[in-house]
């Protein structure tokens, strides 16, 4: 019976000391994580505040567009210009590799350039083009960030830089485009250096911003297309 | 009595006779035959990128259209815009066409309809030994194949004698109903890649200009 007592009470006292380190484990657990959401929290709010002193933004940029079936890459680049004025956002896309294409989005309104030929239209009326701009210039001016309704976003630091990932959330309509969107930003001034948005198919296209020049004086005739 | 008959039998066969249906004008036909072609356009092709126009009415899209060909009669294609995004991905086999990864605007039966068959035609995925009416021009060098597709529609291919390169072809219901026609222009590689493409509809306003971009100046 004495026995009986005995490994009766060894055995509540190892479970009892399995349970303790398993609720020891959870809450370290649990802590990790709260500070890992916290951490986040904070990074991207240092994100997004940096970004709402970005007036503007000249870049060079070199776009790689990835397929599945092409064992080379498409690559085109050119110039990226955007300029945030009275809460009006101008964007203008001025690729000159491997031909000149230009494209300026001046509010609502998008303007193409091919050739000699323009072509403009409201970007209203392309639910699905106005997103990807969303994303697009969201993405160059952090705004995005504040977009938890459409994205689960998750923030982590590599070195030098900062990697958010955004993956559209079930309801949203890029999530029938889109598997996960990555930035990559520069640690010092939270400016986006690259820029990869990965498709549902698993292709890619990744954009590199370089010689980046924040806030510096653009012209106006950058955004008129003739 | 007799002598009458054959009279007027000579003279219907010779009536109607004249009256044959013809795809072409001054074209004459020579004989039934089955399709050949020396020089099929994609037949020396790896993967290639054209720049690509599309006129649909009052709307304009441009891209970048990807094309590679995996083996004979076996090929996969994407358009995606000049900024990356895929506006559609499509494979045709055997002269069978099916797309996926749509883009929402395109997303309507009738344009995938189109897209389908417009390309799969282009690539000349499918070209099989058919059974066609050869037809010769009078003031060309031109060979004329006119392959029946169905009981109103043919499909027409137009050879050059010398070369034995495809330069066109278009499907018609005959010589003043042609629903579209695709025409192409090589350089003066030898290459059996086309420069330049262009996709004309006749029965809705649609114009598809594809321009090769040499390899130099895209993939690094």
């Amino acid at each position: 019976m004495k026995i009986r007592i005995t490994v009766f009470i060894v055995i509540i006292l190892f479970a009892a000391t399995l349970f303790g380190n398993e609720v020891k484990n959870n809450a370290q657990v649990s802590h990790k994580e709260l500070d890992k959401s916290v951490e986040i929290n904070r990074l991207g709010k240092d994100i997004v505040e940096k970004a709402k002193s970005v007036r503007t933004i000249k870049s060079d940029f070199k776009q790689e567009k990835v397929l599945s079936f092409l064992s080379k890459k498409i690559v085109s680049g050119g110039k990226f210009i955007f300029e945030k004025k009275d809460s009006v956002n101008k964007v203008k896309w001025e690729y000159t590799v491997p031909f000149k294409y230009t494209i300026v989005i001046d509010g609502s309104r998008i303007f193409m350039k091919d050739s000699n030929r323009v072509t403009s239209f409201e970007m209203s009326s392309s639910r699905v083009f106005e997103e990807i701009n969303r994303i697009m210039v969201g993405s160059l001016n952090g705004t995005i960030l504040n977009d938890s309704e459409n994205f689960f976003i998750n923030i982590e630091k590599k070195g030098r830089e900062l990697n958010v990932f955004m993956t559209p959330r079930d309801k949203s309509e890029m999530s029938k485009y889109f598997k996960t969107i990555e930035m990559i930003l520069d640690k010092n001034d939270l400016t986006v250096s690259r820029l990869s948005m990965i498709e549902v198919s698993g292709d890619r296209t990744d954009l590199f911003f370089t010689g980046k020049k924040i806030n510096g004086t653009i012209d106006p005739s950058e955004f008129k297309v003739e | 009595m007799n002598k009458y008959l054959i009279t007027l039998v000579f003279i219907l066969t010779i009536v109607f006779g004249g009256c044959r249906h013809l795809p072409c004008r001054d074209c004459v036909f020579v004989r039934k035959t089955t399709l050949e072609i020396d020089k099929v356009p994609f037949s020396d092709t790896a993967s290639v990128l054209y720049k690509v126009s599309i006129k649909l009415y009052s709307m304009y899209f441009s891209g970048i259209l990807a094309v590679k060909k995996i083996e004979k009669d076996h090929f996969r294609m994407s358009l995606i815009s000049e900024t990356g995004f895929k506006l559609f991905d499509m494979e045709v086999i055997n002269g069978i066409a099916e797309m996926k990864n749509v883009f929402a605007e395109l997303d309507r039966p009738s344009v995938k309809k189109t897209f389908r068959e417009d390309l799969a035609i282009m690539v000349q995925s499918g070209i099989r030994k058919r059974d066609c009416n050869g037809y010769v021009y009078e003031n060309s060098d031109d060979f004329l194949f006119e392959c029946s597709v169905t009981e109103e529609l043919s499909q027409n291919f137009l050879i050059d004698q010398k070369s034995g390169i495809l330069k066109k072809t278009w499907i018609a219901e005959d010589i003043n109903e042609t629903v579209f026609d695709i025409n192409y222009g090589y350089d003066e590689s030898g290459s059996m890649t086309p420069a330049f493409i262009t996709i004309v509809h006749y029965n809705v306003q649609l114009r598809m200009e594809f321009s090769l971009i040499k390899e130099e100046n895209v993939s690094k």
